[in-house]
């Protein structure tokens, strides 16, 4: 009888086994050996698939020359044809939004892998840094294979092969993933980098304010990967041409959001960096207010945007969708799309709209105003 | 006998103390849902209700060729028609009324009958009725009822998500709630009395039929205030409820939420004065002291130049004074030197209210506009 008890008992032990398996402690070190190996990872000739030298940004690049023209000299109105206006948004939507996830880490990990061994920070965080990292770099490595996959199929079929349609669908999948693992990292490290960087009542100056920048970059791609990625993704197929099918303003926010994330932030002090910290009291005094005014505006996006994802679950996206985007022809108004709707139901519909309609115009204005401010 | 009689009560308590215990446990709702459901109701049942009676009163209708004579269909909406109108002239004022929201198709054969009677030629019954233009302009407060309506539900939306709500303000909620029920129920009976009256014999209209409806239109404009007052008051409550327990505190503003600012503070301001004055009572602080009674007189004065009330002194102040306020309030908010489109540093000077920056705007409300820019810098 006791042998069979042991016999039952055997996976919980395994289980329990496992579970304290991890490693729960992680060095400096360790992390900047990751970091360093997962950026030599791809490096080639002349460049970097992933890793943009000046900026340490990532910047997808395409070993096929045609798939790189078509992505970069497409426009917004790229041809009638759909396979068009797919390459024209792996520029201007995926890229974007990659880059934008990845920024803030790029921004400030060397200054915080150089100062937090000096900090008396909590083992088991930068533990769950590393284990962040690391899932990143598995993600890579799997969106690579895609890419190189995309790749090996318009090499076969031509660019304008139009079985490729499909290939770009399921390609701007894994797309989403390696912006979804991108942000995973990101979120986590700009909560340790304010936790042990940024602590309350922290001085005003250029720093805080290109911090503070950076975190409304990575907010908004938060909002991006949620609201429009994730959103039209279809069983393991994103089909991306319904942006095109009404005056949606993604390329807008994206256009004045992205028109500063340049190869550093050098480009922010002509316009209010230094006046963050100018000799003038006047002047730094009003710049300091402009910071503290965006901050607001980025504190209520993020309040927003934690509502807009309680309610996102509830929602039925595909018909959501199909009223934002009009992917129906129906064109249907606002009071014929929650007819029939529960009251909850509508209630979420609601949430979502104002999300999607008026705060993140708000916040990109307000992202927009905090650089351009004389 | 009485043993087993005793058994049997204490397994009924026994029973109906679980099952209680078992419901609120498991499934007597939160206050938070207790809330939205309440409010659920308002936008559905209740509303509803206010609104078939609402378009009932103000429901477009076509004026046939056979009245008017002239060979021409017209279709005239509540807006298109003046108290001068010829037609209101021509065909008496309560065929007119009576086709005018019931359709001249139903029950009106006889239009000649119309033409043989005009009611302005009643003799006696003129100047005490409720006037086609007294109508027309009643329906101006449509405009200020759907913006209110609007950020009602914009706020309702998030009345779902609200955490650890007291039970002080879930309580304001459930009274507020109730109040704006009674006056929804009040003006649909109203519209039902307009209706029993006008079918009697709306081919023959007399004088007391004349002054009943003429009296039933004043209350109908008095449970409107009613629903407009209740109204506003459970938006704003709403508001700060979001507010508090969403929003944590933050507030930010858009068009959206700018307009809806301005017409709730005005509307708050326009029904806050609304009803003493007409009834004649006399209006006591919570001391019990008598109040002047100025302020509700030219609210009173602003009903009459609304058209709404024909029996009090015509004075336009007040209307005046509404006007001025929302106007004041869309200034400082998004006006020129509205609170928005300052700059930084302007912003500062109203922050620390610099006399130059208090000058610009209306002092009533300077305090308000200060409390933005605090936000903001």
């Amino acid at each position: 009888m006791k042998k069979g008890y042991s016999l039952l008992a055997l996976p919980l032990v395994a289980v329990v086994g496992l579970a304290g398996c991890g490693k729960t402690e992680r060095s400096v070190e360790e992390l900047t050996t990751l970091d360093a190996g997962i950026i030599s990872e791809y490096a080639v000739e002349g460049g970097n698939t992933y890793f943009n030298a000046t900026s340490k940004c990532i910047d997808v690049t395409y070993s096929v020359p045609s798939i790189t023209t078509k992505v970069q000299t497409n426009t917004v109105n790229a041809g009638s044809n759909g396979l068009d206006k797919r390459y024209y948004q792996l520029g201007a939507v995926y890229d974007r939004t990659l880059t934008m996830a990845y920024s803030y880490y790029a921004e400030f990990k060397d200054t915080f892998y150089a100062s937090i061994g000096d900090m008396e920070y909590e083992k088991d965080e930068l533990s769950e840094l590393y284990d962040r990292l690391k899932a990143f770099e598995r993600q890579l490595a799997a969106f690579n294979t895609s890419k190189l996959d995309f790749e090996r199929e318009v090499n076969l079929f031509t660019v304008n092969g139009e079985v490729l349609g499909a290939t770009i669908d399921a390609f701007n999948t894994h797309y989403t993933e390696m912006i979804g693992t991108t942000l995973e990292l990101n979120n986590y490290f700009r909560d340790l980098h304010v936790k042990y960087f940024y602590p309350a009542n922290t001085a005003k100056d250029a720093s805080y304010a290109t911090r503070a920048y950076m975190d409304g970059v990575l907010t908004l791609a938060n909002y991006v990967y949620k609201d429009y990625l994730v959103a039209l993704e279809k069983n393991g197929t994103t089909n991306t041409t319904v942006l095109f099918s009404n005056s949606n303003n993604l390329y807008t926010k994206l256009d004045s959001v992205v028109a500063f994330i340049s190869n550093d932030v050098s480009s922010l002090k002509d316009t209010f960096l230094d006046k963050v910290e100018s000799e003038d009291e006047a002047v730094k005094t009003a710049a300091i207010a402009n910071v503290t005014e965006y901050e607001v505006a980025l504190n209520t996006f993020k309040l927003y945007f934690d509502l807009y994802e309680k309610v996102y679950d509830k929602v039925d996206m595909e018909k959501h969708n199909a009223y934002r985007f009009n992917t129906t022809g129906a064109n249907l108004s606002e009071s014929k799309y929650l007819e029939g709707m529960s009251t909850v139901d509508a209630a979420n519909v609601r949430v979502l709209l104002n999300i999607e309609e008026d705060r993140t115009t708000e916040f990109v204005n307000a992202l927009t105003k905090l650089v351009r401010q004389a | 006998m009485n043993k087993i009689l005793l058994r049997f009560l204490v397994t009924i308590v026994i029973l109906a103390a679980t099952i209680l215990g078992v419901w609120l446990i498991w499934f007597k709702p939160s206050r938070e849902m207790e809330a939205f459901n309440l409010l659920t109701e308002v936008q559905n049942d209740r509303q509803a209700e206010f609104t078939k009676a609402n378009n009932k009163i103000r429901t477009n209708t076509k004026i046939s060729d056979s009245l008017k004579n002239d060979g021409t269909d017209d279709v005239y909406s509540l807006n298109d028609i003046g108290l001068d109108h010829a037609h209101s002239v021509y065909y008496g004022k309560i065929a007119y009324l009576r086709g005018y929201m019931f359709g001249f198709e139903n029950g009106v054969t006889n239009t000649n009958s119309l033409d043989e009677t005009p009611f302005k030629d009643v003799a006696g019954v003129a100047d005490a009725s409720f006037t086609a233009g007294d109508l027309n302009k009643f329906a101006s407060f449509d405009d200020i009822y759907v913006t209110v309506d609007e950020a009602f539900k914009y706020y309702y939306s998030y009345v779902q998500l609200a955490e650890d709500v007291s039970s002080a303000d879930a309580k304001d909620i459930k009274n507020l709630t109730k109040e704006l029920n009674e006056s929804y129920n009040s003006f649909a009976h109203n519209v039902a009395e307009v209706y029993a009256i006008l079918d009697t014999n709306p081919t023959n209209p007399n004088i007391t039929m004349v002054s009943e409806v003429a009296a039933l239109y004043q209350n109908l404009a008095n449970d409107y205030y009613n629903v407009l007052k209740d109204y506003t008051a459970l938006t704003l409550d709403i508001r700060d409820y979001v507010v508090e327990y969403v929003f944590e505190g933050n507030v930010t503003y858009d068009a959206k939420t700018v307009k809806y600012e301005l017409v709730l503070n005005s509307a708050k301001a326009l029904t806050s004065k609304a009803f003493v004055a007409y009834l004649g009572e006399e209006v006591k602080d919570s001391e019990g002291n008598l109040v002047d009674p100025q302020p509700y007189v030219e609210f009173a004065d602003y009903l009459v130049s609304a058209g709404v009330i024909t029996t009090v002194v015509p004075d336009s102040s007040a209307i005046t004074n509404y006007a001025t306020l929302a106007k004041n309030y869309a200034d400082g908010l998004t006006g020129t030197n509205g609170v928005f489109n300052l700059k930084v540093a302007d912003k500062l000077k109203v922050k620390t209210e610099d006399a130059t920056a208090k000058s610009l705007y209306n002092e009533d409300y300077f305090a308000y506009v200060k409390a933005l820019a605090d936000l903001y810098v």
